[in-house]
């Protein structure tokens, strides 16, 4: 077997050994299987939770103080990315909340949700390595205990 | 014998009320403005309207709609100030004028937020062709509404004319920058 033979099949043998551990982790309801680059943001972390959220949208705010209470995880990351340019009325929104741990990461392009394939926010996606692997819309419904233990476990199978 | 009516008067009458329907009513209202007060389809005057209708207490997923309103005006530039965005709320029993206003605001400083009472928003929707409505627990309920219950309604979006002529219709999920090439087209007509 030549050289390069050898890297694809560690590759694949890689690739399998992550998915297989990944499948393991239960995957929430309403998280939904996708696929494809991420390129809106730089993320910290090789499993970033990132959601898009706005300070006119109700749901969005309901869900940011859950959000925050897993932020400080160290096996991923959660990125918050408010929609639109209103940089002063995300800073009130996050006094109002009591928000400590979310980035206050402004799109202005408020093309963004349409072209990351959303009809309506909050909107979120899960990243791993920079790909895509889940998305939700709406308001996420389990609570972050849950959430966090999810990403803890895509971490793991890393 | 007894006489039958001519299919051909039966076809006549069909052909009659089809094409009557087929022509749209112009625009005609009465709402309310946070800062203009009582507004109708004479405000505005040589503008074209780009109107969505909706509301603001969305509990799971916002729709982009007042997003695809600011989008399609700001894509035409210069162009923009010849069409007025407007949101009308089809919820005034928890959107008041001033909220809505402060809601609408948030997407573009151009964008009109207009409510009314229940009888000037069933003549207006009925006048656009729109649907809404409200509900409890899955079933349909009627005003005076309790404290909580859930709002439905269609989501597309009309441009209406200077002459508050019925334009076009776009459909939900079209987005703002393809229905702001149609707005392109249709106020270079």
């Amino acid at each position: 077997m030549n050289k390069w033979a050898s890297l694809a099949l560690v590759n694949i043998t890689l690739c399998l050994t992550f998915s297989a551990a990944a499948n393991e982790c239960v995957t929430p309801e309403g998280f939904e299987h996708d696929s494809g680059a991420y390129h809106l943001t730089d993320l910290k972390s090789s499993v970033s939770l990132v959601n898009l959220w706005a300070v006119w949208c109700p749901p969005c705010l309901k869900e940011l103080p859950a959000l925050d209470s897993i932020a400080t995880n160290e096996n991923f990351s959660v990125e918050t990315i408010h929609i639109g340019n209103n940089l002063p009325a995300v800073e009130e929104r996050f006094f109002k909340l009591g928000i400590d741990n979310l980035p206050k990461t402004i799109e202005p392009d408020i093309g963004a949700i349409h072209a990351l394939g959303f009809q309506g926010l909050p909107a979120t996606l899960v990243v791993i390595n920079g790909e895509t692997k889940f998305r939700y819309s709406g308001y996420i419904k389990r609570p972050p205990e849950v959430i966090q233990g999810w990403l803890t476990c895509l971490k793991e199978a890393l | 014998m007894k006489r039958q009516p001519s299919y051909t008067i039966y076809a006549f009458l069909a052909a009659c009320l089809l094409s009557f329907n087929a022509v749209a009513k112009p625009l005609k209202f009465e709402l309310q403005e946070n800062t203009l007060g009582t507004v109708t389809e004479k405000n505005w005057q040589g503008k074209f309207l780009l109107m969505g209708i909706g509301y603001t207490s969305c509990p799971d997923i916002c729709p982009t709609t007042v997003i695809d309103l600011a989008t399609a005006v700001n894509s035409l530039k210069e162009d923009a100030n010849k069409v007025t965005p407007i949101f009308i709320s089809v919820d005034p029993n928890r959107d008041t004028v001033e909220n809505l206003d402060m809601y609408v605001k948030y997407f573009d400083p151009k964008m009109v937020g207009l409510t009314g009472t229940q009888e000037q928003i069933k003549s207006i929707a009925k006048r656009m062709k729109a649907t809404y409505g409200y509900s409890l627990e899955g079933k349909p309920i009627y005003p005076p509404l309790p404290k909580q219950y859930e709002v439905y309604h269609s989501a597309y979006i009309y441009l209406y004319g200077p002459d508050r002529e019925l334009i076009d219709v776009f459909g939900y999920g079209e987005g703002g920058e393809k229905i702001g090439q149609s707005l392109k087209r249709y106020i270079n007509e």
